[in-house]
């Protein structure tokens, strides 16, 4: 019932994530919601154990949350998760959105992009850098040698002179190689398993 | 027994002279044959032979023969007496040390495979055995190889198969092992009965298609020990091995039906053959396949529920995991059914609960024992196929036959890999591109199973047996030597145009390898493993009635994931807090559930490959060095080695030569370590920036201001660990902000009595003077005799029977010491405040205060817990720890604070709990239903 409420709320996921889709991620939503109180909170992710051992775990997780948020609901769940949806050729999309769909190369760069840029001013100054550097690399290197990364980071990305990776040059720095592999992690890969796996239920195994 | 008794003293006098004398003493037991018959039976093969002087392991063995003299000899040759052993020792020793040789140069083995080196080895010792003997003594015997070396390798490989990898792919594995070889042997008997007919093959070679079928069948079949053993050291994707690797096993059905099919129809002659015959061979595959699996399932149970029980003789933990995993070949062999099947499954299936059940020592002589066994037994198979090899007396050469079938088997395996993976790829979720195709084409290595099959066979019904053997032998040779030695180059060669393209820029591998960790959490946010509705079932029926049955009481309890979690986070929060003392390391955190859950999810085969570090490091090789270059090349180098790898979602490789490196379990520790601070300064800045906004605003507003700021219940429950860290930050901070937080810490603890004790204190602790709401607090401080500080058995109510009960036992005295070092860095109120309050608020109104605290102190405010507990002596949070911890704190602060910047919109305003002591934080840190989930029922999904 919830969930066919939820399709009717949210219009951009009925064209784009499949019926079962939603189902599959529901049942998981309300498997994450120790509290039952239909929403997630920030503890309710940490909850997940994978997550503890990711380095950027907690980033990602307060990606979940919209700025003032503390709370989740499930229509932003999918939100977020639809960044992550496989850009799929042979989908036949009846009713063509005319925004931008979620999960455009743009939209899923974005996404990453905010990851970095915590204080949201459209760049990813060495600070920001820095840090998430230091989250995903081992406890065995220097800071010297972390900012000098950094550094070098920045200034080959950097085309304007302002220190600092805007979004334009973000997205140029991750364009140079895009075509081969990251295009086709982000569009295939990453979220066959988020998605697609779910029309699949019920069959035997992954073929 | 009395052969036995008197050989012993007779050992022991031989040892202590050279063998050359023998002091002749009446012969106690005339020398005949001491071969053990039970040891000796099954390897008649090795051991029933007279052991040739010229044979290598003769070198080591100077002797003479049995004197049977008359008189007293002090020292008497026995060799007939150890014989058997003592060759298969010998033989052990040199396929042992043959490995080591082989491994001398990293650079050799990267190139060679080592089956190949073993089987050249072979060869040699073959030849050197033959020139000295002109009689070939060693052969791989099929009882041997069917009833010890397979099992081995077989058990090996079921007992640690990555099960999930497994099962993900079982579709895909089932297809090319019963379509895939029944396509094969079909048709290369069909061709082979074709091209005899078209009189390619000689006339010499008496077969009809029965023969071809049945050869066929037996060549057809992709051979588990050659697939392990090449496919180990080229490096493909897991999906790929699992794919190859579980088809080898489970076509072991297919040829087995097959084999015994053609067999029979062979023995009665294919006039006689009746249509229902077909049919019963239809059935017969049925039979064999489901029973062996059904068997093997049999025994896992056993094997589980037995392991159950062992608490108490731990020492025999890993012989029973043996004993029964062998029972279930033998078992399956017994009956006929597929022994490999059933011990496969036996070992995949009993995995998960004897690693739960049994002891951690238990586990690791398991592994080490299995691997060694395996390891040995897939040595001595390659030699003892090359020293075979050179037996003329049972070749019997036809170039036409040999010519057509390796053709055949390569062209069809081929046909038959496209074919199947077109069909499949439909279905697919991760289809298999082109190289995965070619890959499994080229790996479709013959081995030892197809050598001993053919062995078996009857000469006198099989007329072309010797033909068939020799044809067998170079299929073996040429696809595991030729095809084992070639597809690393061909791997390499087809990737090649796919990654080196471009290198990759600093930038691109920062976000790559960011991505892909967010990747990997989202996937595991989004809970991929269980999509499958047939695996939600069944991981349901395993939890309600098969972990009940076969795991203990006390690791079912455990096994369950979240408990795992709960452990990790109270041992690592304690040793993030305990830095300083004896830090649990979650090295030891990893427990079974835990790993083999951590385990799951998943990164896609890029994401493996390229995360594995060594492509990368080829595309490096490749650049052109430049000033700047070089400097890049140094960046990258050092990105690629220190950058976390994003998480594998199976255990690397199965592999038989290499222990699983701690490299991911350290990774693990360190980002959990820092997760969990981060986490727990999170929380601190949350609630520092609470304060200093109710600072700015007077403290009439506090209450109204508190609530909206306190927009996550659920979380602001958790939130108090570092109150009192809080205090010593704001030095100068004005008490009633102070009382504030005391306020709210006192009812979070008790969250039952909240709305009614709220009215009471608040107005209390607003009203009354400045020094007022500290001094109920203060004294449970100062007081020497806290009843946690006293010893286990009188907890402090805040920690109380829950919580205590989630503590591993274990760890009991590492908490609660922990939580007596989280007491003194947190302020006095945030601890004491749950369980004294209400009582000393009653009993001791005007109440004692610490000596150390002064109320108009406000610059030099020493937080009295600090103060008094370092005045006692009993538990001080080291000075220096402490600053390590503020240090860490501000500069993690940093990096939160924006992200915290979430203007008070707001939810309903809870209550004001949000002020925690460290064990009630801890506590909601590692159980289930956080708190306040009550206050925001009424947020249900319908808002959506």
């Amino acid at each position: 019932m919830v969930v066919k409420n939820c399709l009717l709320l949210c219009p951009v996921f009925v064209s784009a994530v499949s019926h079962s889709q939603i189902t599959r991620l529901y049942s998981r939503f309300t498997s994450l919601d120790k509290g039952e109180n239909g929403t997630l909170s920030r503890e309710d992710f940490q909850r997940i154990p994978e997550l503890a051992i990711n380095p950027l775990g907690d980033r990602i997780i307060n990606a979940f949350f919209p700025e003032g948020e503390d709370q989740v609901n499930f229509r932003g769940f999918m939100r977020t998760l639809a960044h992550f949806r496989p850009i799929e050729d042979n989908e036949k999309n009846k009713n063509p959105p005319t925004s931008e769909p979620l999960n455009s190369r743009t939209n899923k760069l974005l996404f990453a992009f905010r990851l970095y840029d915590l204080d949201r001013d459209d760049k990813i100054s060495r600070d920001e850098l820095l840090q998430v550097l230091r989250m995903m690399v081992g406890v065995n290197i220097s800071d010297e040698q972390l900012g000098s990364i950094a550094d070098r980071t920045i200034q080959e990305a950097d085309t304007n002179g302002d220190n600092s990776i805007s979004f334009s040059e973000f997205i140029k720095a991750d364009d140079q190689r895009h075509e081969r592999t990251w295009k086709h992690r982000l569009d295939t890969h990453i979220v066959t398993y988020v998605t697609a796996g779910v029309t699949n239920a019920g069959s035997t195994g992954t073929r | 027994m009395v052969l036995l008794l008197s050989a012993a003293p007779a050992a022991a006098l031989s040892g202590s002279f050279p063998p050359g004398l023998s002091v002749t003493l009446p012969a106690l037991f005339p020398g005949t044959e001491y071969a053990l018959p039970g040891v000796a039976s099954a390897r008649s093969a090795v051991a029933d032979q007279p052991v040739d002087p010229g044979g290598e392991e003769e070198d080591a063995t100077e002797h003479h023969h049995h004197h049977h003299g008359g008189g007293y000899r002090m020292v008497q040759w026995e060799w007939s007496y150890v014989q058997t052993p003592y060759v298969i020792a010998v033989w052990l020793l040199v396929a042992s040390v043959a490995k080591i040789l082989f491994h001398f140069s990293q650079r050799f083995t990267k190139v060679v495979p080592e089956s190949c080196m073993l089987i050249l080895l072979g060869l040699v010792l073959g030849g050197v055995v033959l020139l000295a003997n002109e009689k070939q003594v060693y052969q791989l015997e099929p009882a041997l190889f069917f009833l010890f070396l397979l099992p081995t390798i077989v058990g090996d490989a079921g007992y640690f198969m990555p099960s999930r990898l497994f099962f993900d792919n079982l579709g895909a594995i089932m297809t090319y092992a019963v379509v895939g070889t029944l396509w094969n042997a079909f048709c290369t008997g069909f061709c082979l009965y074709a091209a005899k007919l078209l009189g390619v093959i000689d006339d010499s070679v008496q077969a009809d298609l029965m023969d071809f079928l049945l050869f066929g069948a037996l060549i057809s079949a992709v051979d588990p020990v050659a697939v392990i053993a090449v496919f180990e050291e080229v490096h493909v994707n897991e999906m790929l091995f699992i794919i190859v690797f579980g088809e080898s096993l489970l076509n072991d059905a297919v040829t087995v039906v097959l084999y015994k099919v053609y067999i029979s129809f062979v023995e009665v002659g294919p006039k006689n053959v009746q249509t229902a015959d077909y049919f019963k061979g239809v059935a017969s595959f049925l039979i064999v396949s489901v029973g062996g699996t059904m068997v093997g399932l049999v025994f896992a149970v056993i094997l589980g529920f037995i392991t159950r029980f062992t608490k108490k003789v731990r020492i025999i933990e890993p012989l029973f995991v043996f004993l029964l995993v062998y029972l279930a070949y033998l078992t399956a062999e017994l009956f006929s059914l597929s022994a490999i099947l059933s011990m496969t499954f036996c070992g995949i299936g009993a995995n998960k609960y004897v690693e739960a059940n049994i002891s951690q020592k238990s586990r690791t002589t398991v592994k080490y024992t299995m691997k060694t066994l395996a390891s040995i037994a897939e040595t001595i198979i390659f030699i003892f196929l090359g020293i075979s090899a050179v037996d003329k007396s049972k070749w019997a050469w036809d170039t036409g036959l040999v010519s057509c079938t390796l053709v055949f088997i390569f062209v069809f395996r081929a046909m038959g890999v496209v074919g199947q993976t077109w069909f499949l790829n439909r279905f697919r979720l991760v289809p298999l591109d082109k190289i995965d195709q070619v890959v499994m084409s080229y790996g479709g290595l013959r081995g030892a199973v197809a050598f001993a099959l053919v062995v078996l066979l009857d000469g006198d019904q099989v007329k072309a047996k010797d033909y068939f053997v020799a044809t067998t032998i170079v299929v073996v040779f040429f696809t595991v030597m030729f095809q084992g030695l070639t597809i690393k180059p061909l791997v390499k060669w087809l990737k090649v145009p796919q990654s080196t393209n471009k290198k990759p820029t600093i930038n691109e591998e920062i976000h790559e390898r960011a991505f892909d960790h967010i990747l990997t959490a989202v996937e595991d946010i989004a809970g991929l493993q269980g999509y499958h509705h047939w695996r939600d079932k069944w991981e349901q029926f395993d939890k309600n009635y098969l972990s009940k049955l076969l795991l203990r009481k006390s690791v079912y309890r455990k096994s369950e994931l979240w408990e795992a979690y709960q452990k990790i986070n109270i041992r690592d929060a304690i040793s993030v807090i305990d830095q300083g003392g004896n830090v649990l390391t979650s090295a030891q955190l990893s427990l079974p559930s835990m790993t083999s859950r951590a385990s799951f999810p998943d990164i896609t085969n890029y994401l493996r490959e390229n995360g594995s570090g060594v492509c990368l490091d080829l595309q490096m090789i490749d650049n052109v060095p430049g000033a700047k270059m070089k400097e890049d090349l140094e960046t990258h180098h050092f990105l690629l080695g220190n950058l976390y790898k994003p998480r594998r979602r199976y255990q690397p490789h199965y592999s038989r030569h290499f222990m699983p490196v701690g490299e991911q379990e350290r990774q693990d520790r360190e980002v959990f370590q820092r997760n969990m601070k981060r986490r727990m300064s999170a929380r601190y800045i949350r609630h520092k920036r609470e304060r200093s906004l109710r600072k700015h605003k007077g403290s009439d507003f506090k209450d109204n201001e508190g609530d909206k700021s306190r927009r996550n219940v659920s979380f602001h429950d958790k939130d108090a660990v570092l109150v009192s860290m809080e205090l010593d930050g704001n030095k100068a901070e004005h008490s009633d902000s102070e009382k504030e937080v005391d306020v709210g810490i006192t009812f979070s603890a008790r969250k039952a009595e909240t709305p009614k004790q709220r009215p009471k204190s608040v107005p209390a602790a607003l009203e009354g003077d400045q020094s007022q709401p500290f001094h109920p607090l203060s004294p449970p401080c100062g007081d020497s005799h806290l009843p946690w500080k006293g010893g286990v058995g009188s907890l402090p109510p805040c920690i109380s029977v829950e919580a205590t009960k989630l503590i591993p036992v274990d760890l009991q005295e590492a908490w609660n010491q922990s939580i007596s070092s989280l007491e003194s860095i947190s302020s006095p109120p945030a601890l004491t405040e749950p369980m004294h309050r209400r009582v000393s608020a009653l009993s001791r109104p005007g109440g004692s205060r610490p000596v150390s605290y002064t109320p108009s102190r406000p610059v030099s405010y020493t937080p009295p817990g600090i103060s008094s507990s370092a005045s006692q002596g009993s538990f001080s949070f080291p000075e220096k720890k402490k600053k390590e911890l503020k240090k860490e704190k501000s500069s993690e602060s940093q990096e939160m604070q924006p992200l915290l910047l979430e203007p008070p919109s707001a939810p309903p305003p809870p209550p004001p709990d949000r002020g925690r002591n460290p064990c009630v934080y801890l506590r909601s840190l590692v159980t289930a239903p956080p708190a306040g989930s009550s206050e925001l029922s009424s947020r249900g999904p319908t808002q959506l």
